[in-house]
């Protein structure tokens, strides 16, 4: 007995020995964790922290994971409370509420009031809880914004020569874009392909939700005041059926994810993509030598009544852990990455249009970065949340099954309905 | 005096794996049971009580329910093609063929992978631009076969299933070659000194002598095919549709994405009970044999 007595006595001698070591050592610097999901831009992302590291001593570690898994990550870390210092933020408001209600992110206005105006106040309000917003949110700033962007179509110009189309002029409306795309299939170019499989594809569709429908019906839609069927959300559902029919789907594209679909872009694949800004970046990481494609904004829809609104807006942004042991060191450096020589960096190595508005001129990056900022002014600034978030999911599945023609626009917009009861 | 304290020191050296059991197995079966009744985001502390709402809902989610039957029919194709397919394979292995031993090492490679390479590498594979499969059967002059598999409803859930019992397979074989080897070879040489045929030898030797191996990979193939989630991510998420929507990835979307984290639960154990049931039936169904 006393011999395992001592045998424990000694281990326990050991793990203290281990334990105060750790401590001690861990005392000597300041470390900091900051999750991100910028696949392109982690190397970049990791030089600036060495970069901040060699100026004050302090250590910024950037680990980097998969986009569309994130969200599930961040509120698993929530509930077990393992969130790292900083992370970049996914979803706007909706999901930012939920992680300020349980106390797991920071409000930030004390911490950057003497500098928040380096950024534009239309991109800071989307990260900006107010008193009567019904959020039920502690008013205040919960989100740090290092760029910006907009989603809109992009063609190759090359493939565009070959179907015999004018390689500078992109389709202007529907019923031209409708039109290139026969005339590129046709040719045996693969037209158009987008991540119908995952989030993308429902942004695609949404300048036209806006055009169809008008802000205030879209809204009331989603919100469950009035049914998607009176609204006239099929009429935006039979825009897959028009391209469906030219065949101006990729084989495939229904269950594709928009990394499978920037990668057969960037490989001259496919003639047309629905993508963000940030693309620009993406395709110079997977081909560095593609680079005769433009942008276009949704082609016009005659038939439609409102103007066509795309998504956009503050794009990568950080949030600071409320328990995090370097909350002011966080911020030091979140100030810092976002500064006018950082930011400049930022910009011309990602191609993305960096959130501080004292920064370089975006439009002197190139003339597809240029063409994107364009479309900042026709960005939507508000698109509430469905009633039951299920309905999302009914829309993202149905818009596969109407694609491959399992279902009709009005089958699916049905489903939405019950969904959103 | 002497037993107690040994009964005390051996209590000691249990009492790790004892907290370790309690820590990850006891205490989460027990707080998932009790979530299940719960209205909850799984963010916020904002916990609604619903007695039994979660469970009643789930016999009425048509997407549960086509997940459930999508799980059944990948347990149906596995149990049949899969482990017939393994069952050869030990067959073959264990009769003495050359290379027995690299033949041991190359079918086990796929279960040790993990389920989202596995499905990188099959929707490679499957992909309809320039995957292998298109390629393979334009050279073996059969283009009109080609299709985008795993977007095709008629195929998904098929091509789904095709992935996940090449990476089962070597499962199977290894547990089924263990079983055959434990068949004491006496057995079958005084079978041949009666006269007996292979076939008989096969059906009056082999299967009686497996059949608790049998039983054991019938009830591992279902539990693995019922709880199939990684390979599902990469190769579908679930679609075109609901087609290849499968149990555990419906908790997971319902937990992660619906932000319905209570529902997440009951629908964890309602799983769990049915897997419970399939596995004492499939033993009882052994006794009774």
């Amino acid at each position: 007995m006393r011999r395992l007595l001592g045998k424990i006595l000694g281990i326990v001698l050991v793990l203290t020995i281990v334990l105060v070591l750790s401590v001690s050592y861990g005392k000597e610097t300041v470390k900091i964790t900051i999750w991100h999901y910028l696949n392109d831009r982690d190397k970049l992302l990791k030089t600036l922290a060495t970069q901040y590291y060699l100026k004050t001593g302090v250590r910024v570690e950037f680990q980097l994971y998969s986009g569309d898994q994130m969200g599930a990550k961040i509120r698993a870390a929530a509930q077990a409370r393992t969130l790292p210092d900083a992370w970049t933020g996914v979803g706007l408001k909706g999901d930012l509420s939920k992680l300020a209600q349980a106390g797991n992110i920071l409000n930030l206005t004390p911490y950057i009031k003497d500098w928040v105006s380096r950024f534009p106040e239309n991109i800071v309000a989307q990260v900006t809880f107010t008193k009567d917003d019904g959020f039920n949110v502690e008013p205040g700033t919960y989100g740090i914004p290092l760029d910006v962007n907009n989603m809109q179509f992009l063609y190759n110009k090359d493939l565009f020569k070959k179907a015999g189309l004018d390689p500078n002029k992109p389709p202007k409306t529907w019923n031209e874009f409708i039109e290139y795309g026969k005339k590129l299939k046709a040719a045996g170019i693969l037209p158009f392909a987008t991540g119908f499989g995952t989030w993308a594809g429902l942004t695609m569709i949404q300048p036209y939700e806006f055009a169809y429908l008008g802000e205030e019906k879209l809204n009331a839609a989603r919100m469950g005041k009035i049914t998607f069927k009176d609204a006239g959300y099929v009429k935006v559902l039979n825009l897959l059926v028009e391209m469906r029919d030219a065949g101006m789907f990729a084989p495939g594209t229904a269950t594709m994810d928009l990394p499978t679909a920037e990668q057969m872009f960037a490989n001259g694949q496919i003639a047309m993509i629905f993508d963000g800004s940030w693309a620009i970046g993406v395709f110079k990481m997977m081909n560095p030598n593609f680079k005769n494609y433009f942008v276009f904004f949704p082609p016009k829809d005659e038939r439609a009544s409102y103007q066509a609104l795309i998504p956009g807006g503050i794009g990568a942004y950080f949030v600071v852990n409320k328990d995090s042991k370097y909350i002011k060191e966080t911020i030091e450096f979140l100030k810092w990455l976002t500064d006018v020589p950082q930011q400049a960096k930022y910009a011309k190595e990602s191609f993305n249009l960096p959130a501080n508005k004292n920064t370089i001129d975006p439009r002197t990056l190139g003339p597809q970065i240029a063409e994107f900022v364009k479309g900042m002014d026709r960005v939507y600034s508000y698109l509430a949340p469905y009633k039951n978030p299920r309905t999302e999911e009914i829309l993202v599945k149905g818009m596969q099954l109407i694609i491959l023609g399992q279902k009709t626009p009005e089958e699916v917009v049905k489903e939405m309905d019950e969904a959103n009861k | 005096m002497r037993k107690f304290i040994d009964k005390i020191e051996n209590f000691i050296f249990v009492i790790p794996a004892l907290a370790f059991f309690i820590t990850f197995s006891i205490y989460p079966l027990f707080k998932t049971f009790q979530m299940s009744f719960y209205q909850w985001d799984g963010i916020t502390k904002n916990m609604i009580f619903v007695g039994f709402k979660n469970y009643i809902d789930a016999f009425k989610d048509p997407i549960w329910l086509k997940s459930i039957k999508n799980g059944f029919i990948l347990s149906f194709l596995a149990l049949i093609f899969m482990n017939s397919i393994a069952f050869l394979l030990a067959i073959l292995v264990n009769s003495g063929i050359k290379g027995a031993k690299f033949y041991r090492v190359i079918f086990y490679i796929p279960p040790i992978l993990s389920g989202i390479v596995v499905g990188y590498i099959w929707k490679w594979i499957y992909d309809p631009n320039f995957g292998i499969l298109n390629g393979l059967l334009d050279i073996l002059n059969l283009s009109h076969f080609k299709r985008p598999w795993l977007s095709d409803v008629n195929t998904a859930l098929i091509s789904v299933s095709i992935a996940s019992m090449w990476q089962g397979v070597g499962g199977s074989f290894i547990l089924f070659l263990a079983g055959l080897q434990g068949i004491p070879e006496d057995l079958f040489e005084a079978s041949r000194v009666d006269g007996a045929t292979f076939w008989q030898q096969f059906f009056y030797i082999t299967i009686p002598l497996m059949s608790r191996t049998l039983m054991i990979v019938s009830i591992l193939t279902i539990l693995g095919a019922m709880q199939l989630l990684t390979i599902v991510i990469p190769l579908t998420n679930g679609g075109p549709g609901f087609e290849t929507e499968v149990p555990a990835l419906r908790i997971y979307k319902e937990a992660f994405s619906s932000y319905k984290f209570g529902y997440a639960t009951a629908l964890s154990v309602l799983l769990g009970i049915m897997l419970f049931i399939i596995s004492l039936i499939q033993i009882k169904l052994r006794k009774v044999d």
